[in-house]
């Protein structure tokens, strides 16, 4: 915005059932945590499993007067949970210098020409595998995904993230595994330009 | 008109039925073309007649009491003759 | 006045939705009676509400209907038995309970309804404020909320309003949907017995009997209608005072909200422009005014929280200070123009302000608007 005051933008993308509405609701939580004014905008209408679906995170400041969804220009950093939907990301819109922080082995051709943005990868599925968050044959990714977000950016802290993950899983076994996957993807997780 | 004790207070759309309510005189007994007449020595005190007539019209005084008919409110729909499992009411042309 | 303190320290500020706001407003109310049915974007305030009464966490009977129109049936049935009602609903939900909104409206019964807006045929889930457009003239109180801390301040103010025996009317709390609804953001939360204070128990003006019979709403001849339209006309009036009285109270022991039924933000003596819209619209045009400042253009943004009844006089007294007035809607009156726009420019009318005028109408079947947007339709009139 202006120098008086910051407010961050960010677009989560991902596939209907990957949990991309959780990771917004997770992530605006993290940054409630540590004192910001947040936002958590999920688009709804396509939520059937596998569809392409985005979900918005504000963290600000001071109060978010805004409701819209993000103005693309304007986004900070993206996540992005499955590799695919890269195809889907108006990259041309996108400002130099934003954040993607993506779920994938190599990073997809498109993204590849891009040098003016800043492109991290992790496997966040093999993360999911190896600590066990499987549901309905669907690895779960997007609290994964958020570890390596936050590695890429430094916008929240680990500490606030892990909280963040056990307000909205409790405590117990589902939550740990879940921070596991956190700490691997912070771990993994690396910029390749 | 600020004060809250000037304002006026809601007219609400609360009633209670009273006999003769309807519209003109109420007496809704000249309505009629027929009437129904009871006999007594037919009767079982069943009160059917009583419970089903629509307007109210057929009056019991006290349980074990004959029921009798309020003529002047009476519009003669037959219901009554109708219903009663004895014949103790029948149907007149005015 | 109370300052809310965004930190961790301060328990009371949690991140909700619109909806769960509108369900935690319904719970520190103590209703006795909530019969509603689900519909897509209101589903979350149903559900919420009545896992909190199915675990014990408020004493409320939860009635499962089969429709919206029991629904409102029910809910009236409860009011008359002399108890706080509530309910909420959405779009064709509203539609279809339709009839017994009027019975609700018209004869006076102080139900507390939350409606989250959302667009109408053909099938549509997004927001625009059509469906609840389409009420104003069924004798509901209209409240329109920005966000989602004012859902839940305009819904506990709502009940002491509905239930003031000067005013005893049901009130509609609009929220954008899923831009409200299902968005979360902060919210603090008032304490129970902060709320306890604030509203004190229902009290009814009639209560059916069944030791001392009578009948709400019976055939009534054209005198007695009559009567109760003057009446209910006479209520709106009362309304005019009590709505901004309350406000007040709410101010003073919770330091939100304002005692005026319209929101004025920037500097109206120094503006050239005056923005007028509802719901989130307004919100969003208060944060265009950073982006027309930098473009030149002192702007102001006029948003009325409160619908029915219409703030004609706070709206004519802010209007005489501008010179143009952008008018922004989010639902039409098909024949003419947005609701919005046609009831402002009678008033200007009536009182001869003398202002240049300008209606635009965004949003529909929740098109999105941003500040950016609405930015560049100011730009166009100056």
């Amino acid at each position: 915005m202006d120098g008086k005051w910051m407010m961050t933008e960010i677009r989560i993308l991902s596939r209907g059932g990957q949990g991309g509405v959780t990771a917004a609701k997770v992530l605006a939580y993290s940054g409630h945590l540590g004192g910001k004014f947040v936002q958590a905008i999920p688009k709804y209408g396509a939520e059937r499993k596998g569809a392409p679906i985005f979900a918005d995170v504000r963290i600000a400041d001071k109060h978010v007067k805004t409701h819209a969804p993000v103005i693309t220009g304007n986004t900070h950093s993206w996540i992005v949970l499955e590799s695919s939907l890269v195809e889907t990301m108006p990259l041309d819109d996108i400002t130099p210098g934003t954040i993607i922080v993506i779920n994938s082995k190599e990073i997809p051709p498109a993204l590849k020409e891009k040098k003016s943005l800043k492109i991290g990868k992790v496997d966040a599925v093999d993360i999911a595998r190896e600590c066990g968050l499987i549901k309905s044959g669907t690895m779960m990714v997007s609290a994964t995904m958020l570890g390596a977000w936050i590695k890429a950016t430094g916008l929240i802290s680990l500490e606030e993230l892990i909280a963040a993950i056990k307000h909205q899983f409790g405590e117990g076994e589902l939550a740990e595994a879940n921070i596991r996957s956190i700490r691997m993807a912070y771990e993994r997780f690396e910029f390749v330009n | 008109m600020d004060n809250e004790s000037e304002m006026k207070d809601p007219v609400l759309p609360l009633g209670r039925p009273t006999v003769g309510s309807a519209p003109g005189p109420g007496t809704t007994g000249d309505w009629r073309t027929s009437k129904p007449i009871f006999f007594e020595e037919q009767c079982t005190k069943c009160y059917q007649c009583w419970l089903y007539c629509p307007e109210g019209t057929i009056r019991v005084d006290a349980k074990g009491e004959y029921p009798y008919i309020d003529y002047v409110y009476c519009k003669g729909c037959g219901v009554c003759v109708h219903v009663c499992p004895q014949d103790a009411l029948k149907m007149e042309k005015e | 006045m109370r300052k809310v303190v965004q930190t961790m320290k301060n328990p009371n500020v949690q991140l909700l939705t619109g909806n769960a706001a509108v369900a935690t407003a319904a719970k520190l109310a103590r209703p006795k009676v909530i019969p509603a049915y689900p519909i897509t974007p209101q589903t979350l305030i149903v559900e919420t509400i009545s896992g909190m009464i199915a675990r014990g966490e408020f004493d409320c009977d939860f009635v499962n209907v089969e429709s919206e129109h029991s629904a409102m049936g029910a809910a009236i049935g409860a009011s008359l038995g002399g108890v706080r009602t509530f309910t909420a609903t959405s779009a064709h939900g509203l539609l279809y309970m339709g009839e017994l909104v009027w019975w609700a409206g018209v004869t006076r019964v102080p139900i507390v309804m939350p409606v989250v807006n959302r667009s109408l045929n053909p099938w549509n889930i997004w927001p625009d404020h059509q469906d609840s457009m389409t009420f104003r003239d069924a004798g509901w109180i209209q409240f329109y909320a920005k966000n989602n801390q004012e859902v839940l301040d305009l819904t506990l103010c709502a009940f002491k309003i509905a239930e003031h025996h000067k005013v005893w009317m049901p009130v509609m709390i609009c929220l954008d949907g899923f831009i409200l609804s299902h968005t979360s953001a902060q919210v603090e939360i008032p304490t129970q017995e902060e709320v306890d204070e604030f509203l004190p128990p229902f009290k009814p003006l009639a209560m059916l009997d069944p030791d001392d019979p009578f009948a709400h709403g019976s055939l009534t001849d054209s005198k007695g209608i009559w009567e109760q339209r003057m009446s209910l006309i006479d209520g709106f009036n009362n309304a005019r005072v009590i709505i901004p009285k309350v406000f007040h109270e709410y101010y003073e022991k919770f330091g939100r909200l304002s005692k005026e039924m319209i929101e004025i933000v920037g500097d109206i003596n120094d503006a050239n422009v005056a923005i007028v819209a509802i719901g989130t619209l307004g919100e969003e045009a208060e944060q265009s005014l950073e982006v027309l400042n930098k473009r030149g253009i002192k702007a102001v943004v006029i948003r009325p929280r409160v619908i029915r009844p219409f703030p004609k006089k706070e709206l004519i007294a802010a209007l005489r200070k501008v010179p143009k007035l952008l008018v922004i809607d989010r639902a039409v009156s098909f024949g003419n123009a947005g609701q919005l726009a046609i009831e402002i420019q009678a008033e200007l009318y009536a009182n001869k302000v003398d202002i240049e005028f300008h209606q635009i109408i965004r949003g529909l079947g929740g098109m999105d608007v941003t500040y950016m947007d609405i930015a560049s339709e100011v730009g166009k009139i100056m």
